[in-house]
């Protein structure tokens, strides 16, 4: 049998990573940017056996627009967590050794960073949650009750991120920042 | 005294501010029976220390306001309700329902009451090293609150995670436990406050040291820790009993697992510590 163009040009997948069908599947909206960025990231490392002992980081650099201009909202959106709460923290803790450096521009460096890495970071957390998911749940039935929740965005959390950005930087700008008034 | 100008007292004091609760931290998070937790057990207590300057930045907005009652029963209550613990638990509670309850990591009910406690730490770090940073003496300042504020955090973390596990089995949105799951702690935590509050404006006026309501507001304050106290083992007692909270949820059960032969198929339950039900 023949196999079609289309399925020639799929770049081979190491068994542990996920295809880029499961990877669109997880980021459901806006998903054919983010498989086209995997897909572009295998066919340039089209190692089979990637990741299957240690798994490199999927750093490619590639601009994308929100992570640029609303980065915590999005990485909130995006259930990235650990990284909306450290892009939360960070301006404030760099305002409190360098006092000043938000108008020096450490916002605009963390911007522009997001801008750069930004689909490299969501298809990283894609491909380790869907590796979560295979090896804590041995059977198809409780994997995909946990991609369920994992995947996709969270409308909530983006509001929430965006709330605490404005409030955080409100409160430094204004100077109502601790010690002085908590 | 040791005075904070130099960066080793100044790392030194940090560290005595930071310490109570990271070493809660880092008991939940290396922890077996918590181990599918890991991750959201650091996120949780990040989400907490994110959630506090903006929180201390709204209540700074009307503070000033406060300050300006005169009557110290008066002020110190408002001080204790509106200006910390109604934005207070309200950051914590945005951060629990928002992001900590809709984790996929999440399995049991009884989860939330780990995870809503390490949201009240992470809020408790940030709140100590504001403290401890502005405080004229802050060995004393630092020792007082790892036993005092930051239980308390932890204290109302469980009385809000309790709820929250609740709130979980609920077939549908539920307003009331929804509101028990604010007020609850918020209570707790104002009536822990507004002693404190009390006494330090007695102390700025040092002869009111000899009042009755010195006595008064230092009943006040160990009966809001004994309440505390009474109220998270009452927490305990009952979870003990609720095998639908510390059992695995609905969503990975027969829900999630999708039929019967999937679902004994499934990895058992992890056994909660005793102490926690």
């Amino acid at each position: 049998m023949t196999s079609e163009p289309m399925d020639q040009a799929v770049p081979p997948v190491a068994q542990d990573m996920p295809s880029p069908a499961e990877l669109a599947d997880f980021a459901a909206v806006n998903a054919a940017l983010y498989q086209r960025h995997y897909e572009d990231f295998l066919s340039r490392r089209p190692d089979p056996d990637l990741g299957r002992s240690s798994r490199p980081l999927l750093l490619m650099p590639a601009w994308h627009w929100p992570a640029f201009l609303i980065t915590v909202p999005w990485m909130f959106y995006r259930k990235m967590y650990s990284g909306g709460i450290i892009l939360v923290a960070l301006p404030v803790l760099l305002d409190h050794i360098l006092p000043g450096s938000l108008f020096l521009g450490s916002g605009l460096l963390i911007a522009l960073t997001a801008g750069i890495c930004g689909k490299s970071w969501y298809v990283e957390h894609a491909v380790r949650r869907i590796a979560k998911a295979r090896q804590a749940h041995s059977n198809d039935a409780a994997r995909a009750a946990y991609l369920a929740r994992a995947k996709g965005v969270s409308l909530s959390a983006g509001i929430f991120g965006a709330l605490i950005l404005i409030v955080t930087m409100t409160v430094i700008v204004m100077g109502l920042t601790p010690p002085n008034r908590f | 005294m040791m005075e904070l100008d130099s960066v080793y007292w100044r790392l030194v004091a940090a560290g005595a501010a930071a310490a109570p609760a990271t070493a809660m931290l880092i008991y939940f998070g290396t922890h077996h029976a918590w181990r599918h937790l890991r991750e959201l057990i650091w996120i949780s207590f990040g989400l907490g220390f994110s959630v506090a300057i903006p929180i201390a930045g709204i209540a700074a907005l009307y503070a000033p306001r406060i300050e300006g009652i005169e009557s110290i029963r008066l002020q110190a209550a408002a001080v204790a309700f509106l200006e910390a613990s109604i934005p207070e638990e309200l950051g914590k509670l945005l951060v629990v329902t928002c992001i900590v309850l809709r984790h996929e990591d999440l399995r049991r009910p009884a989860d939330a009451i780990v995870l809503t406690v390490l949201v009240g730490l992470g809020f408790a770090t940030i709140e100590n090293l504001y403290y401890v940073f502005s405080s004229e003496n802050w060995t004393e300042t630092a020792m007082l609150r790892a036993v005092t504020a930051v239980p308390m955090h932890g204290t109302v973390g469980i009385v809000m995670g309790y709820f929250a596990a609740r709130w979980l089995l609920a077939p549908r949105i539920a307003p009331f436990i929804l509101a028990a799951m604010f007020l609850a702690p918020t209570a707790l935590h104002g009536f822990y406050d507004y002693p404190v509050f009390a006494i330090q404006q007695l102390l700025v006026a040092k002869d009111a040291l000899s009042q009755p309501a010195y006595a008064e507001f230092q009943g006040i304050f160990f009966a809001s820790i004994a309440l505390s106290a009474l109220s998270a083992l009452a927490v305990f007692r009952s979870v003990a009993n609720m095998p639908t909270i510390t059992g695995l949820a609905p969503w990975f059960q027969t829900g999630g697992y999708g039929d019967a032969a999937a679902a004994a198929a499934a990895p058992a339950p992890l056994r909660l510590p005793r102490h926690v039900g």
